[in-house]
């Protein structure tokens, strides 16, 4: 599941360069950023739009943030995954329920429809689930098990201790586990 | 009386004892670490591994947290559009020109006092007011009303428009170029030398 997250020595390089107008550098950072950006908000908002905006939203602020920029300090992954984080969570109070549109085309392709069925059903399920979780939890359980992060990565991102991440992944894995019980074996078919 | 040592005594100069795993720990564990015992912190990993292979109730715990990270993993999501893509992409020709333009010295101060006395005037009333980044021919279109103070930009060079019903939160022109498009609907244009933008 998780990406490698981008060297943070040649973020610092293409931030350098990015400051002084260098249109490619910024090009370059954004893409060795987005995908992980994007992910990070769809995880938490479960909408394609408004995840959209956040990642939008992040990257104008670190566009603005660029001559400041101190180097050495917060990664760049890190520094966006905590302004999207905040954005996201800004969101989630007006937010309207996600729907069976926001599943990926390609998360279905080539199945039969019972197969296509299942996906759909266990796609809405979980993200219900995901989304019953207070939103540090949630942050939590996506940083960790979606992108791969350690706890002490986790930790950083989230401006809390590593004890306290492990708390957050407790309570919301205990949660999903309680919320997904039910229906586990007819979620997962023939892959249990 | 019993002659195994008590694994939560470590004797001072004795090797460490290791503690027993119990069920309760390992699903505590289970649900700090998840089901990949393999990427778990090394002080856990061989007790997992011991409570695993003697415990029936341990394998049925690890399959339980396995199944779930199984479900977990089935959603999916999609890719970044295209369209947001080539917005990031153009941000920095349409929020702020380049970075570089925000340092005082690298500012253009290029709006003329006629331009400034225009703008003034512009932003007295209600109208209008499109935005233009240099060589662009998309703009930013900004309502004007009574809560701009049009009077700050009769002293122009550095003039701050509050864009507040936009999502930008303060734009802070350097300097412009004034232009009439639709004197009858109170519709004019700026192109924009250099600018400031400040998010809240």
């Amino acid at each position: 599941m998780a990406v490698p997250e981008p060297r943070q020595a040649d973020d610092d390089a293409l931030i350098g360069r990015a400051v002084i107008g260098d249109r490619g550098a910024w090009r370059d950072l954004v893409n060795r950023h987005i995908d992980g950006i994007h992910r990070y908000a769809w995880y938490m908002l479960g909408d394609r739009m408004e995840a959209e905006d956040v990642v939008q939203e992040t990257f104008l602020r670190l566009h603005t943030k660029l001559p400041d920029w101190r180097f050495g300090e917060a990664p760049v992954a890190a520094w966006l995954r905590r302004v999207a984080g905040n954005l996201c969570i800004d969101r989630h109070r007006a937010r309207r329920p996600a729907g069976l549109d926001d599943v990926p085309d390609n998360a279905t392709a080539g199945l039969d429809e019972a197969a296509r069925n299942r996906h759909l059903d266990q796609h809405d399920h979980v993200r219900r689930a995901l989304d019953t979780l207070p939103p540090r939890q949630r942050a939590a359980i996506i940083l960790v098990h979606y992108q791969g992060h350690s706890h002490t990565e986790a930790a950083t991102i989230l401006d809390v201790t590593v004890h306290a991440v492990e708390s957050l992944l407790g309570r919301a894995r205990r949660h999903l586990r309680v919320a997904l019980a039910p229906d586990l074996d007819d979620l997962l078919g023939g892959h249990s | 009386m019993t002659d195994r040592p008590d694994p939560h005594t470590v004797a001072a100069g004795a090797a460490p004892v290791e503690i027993a795993l119990s069920p309760d720990r390992f699903r505590a564990l289970l649900d700090v670490h998840g089901a990949a015992l393999d990427i778990w912190p090394e002080a856990e990993r061989a007790g997992a591994a011991r409570l695993v292979a003697a415990s029936t109730e341990a394998r049925r715990l690890l399959e339980d947290a396995k199944r779930l990270d199984l479900a977990l993993d089935g959603l999916q999501p999609p890719p970044p559009s295209d369209l947001l893509r080539a917005r990031l992409d153009r941000l920095p020709e349409a929020s702020v020109g380049s970075p570089g333009q925000r340092h005082p010295g690298a500012r253009i101060l290029a709006a003329s006092v006629a331009a400034a006395a225009l703008v003034g005037m512009v932003l007295g009333g209600a109208g209008i007011l499109i935005l233009r980044p240099p060589g662009s021919n998309a703009g930013v279109a900004v309502v004007v009303s009574d809560t701009i103070d049009g009077t700050a930009f009769a002293d122009a060079a550095d003039t701050t428009l509050d864009l507040a019903a936009s999502d930008l939160a303060t734009l802070s022109l350097v300097g412009f170029d004034m232009f009439t498009e639709d004197p009858e609907n109170d519709i004019f244009s700026a192109e924009i030398l250099a600018y400031d933008l400040a998010l809240e």
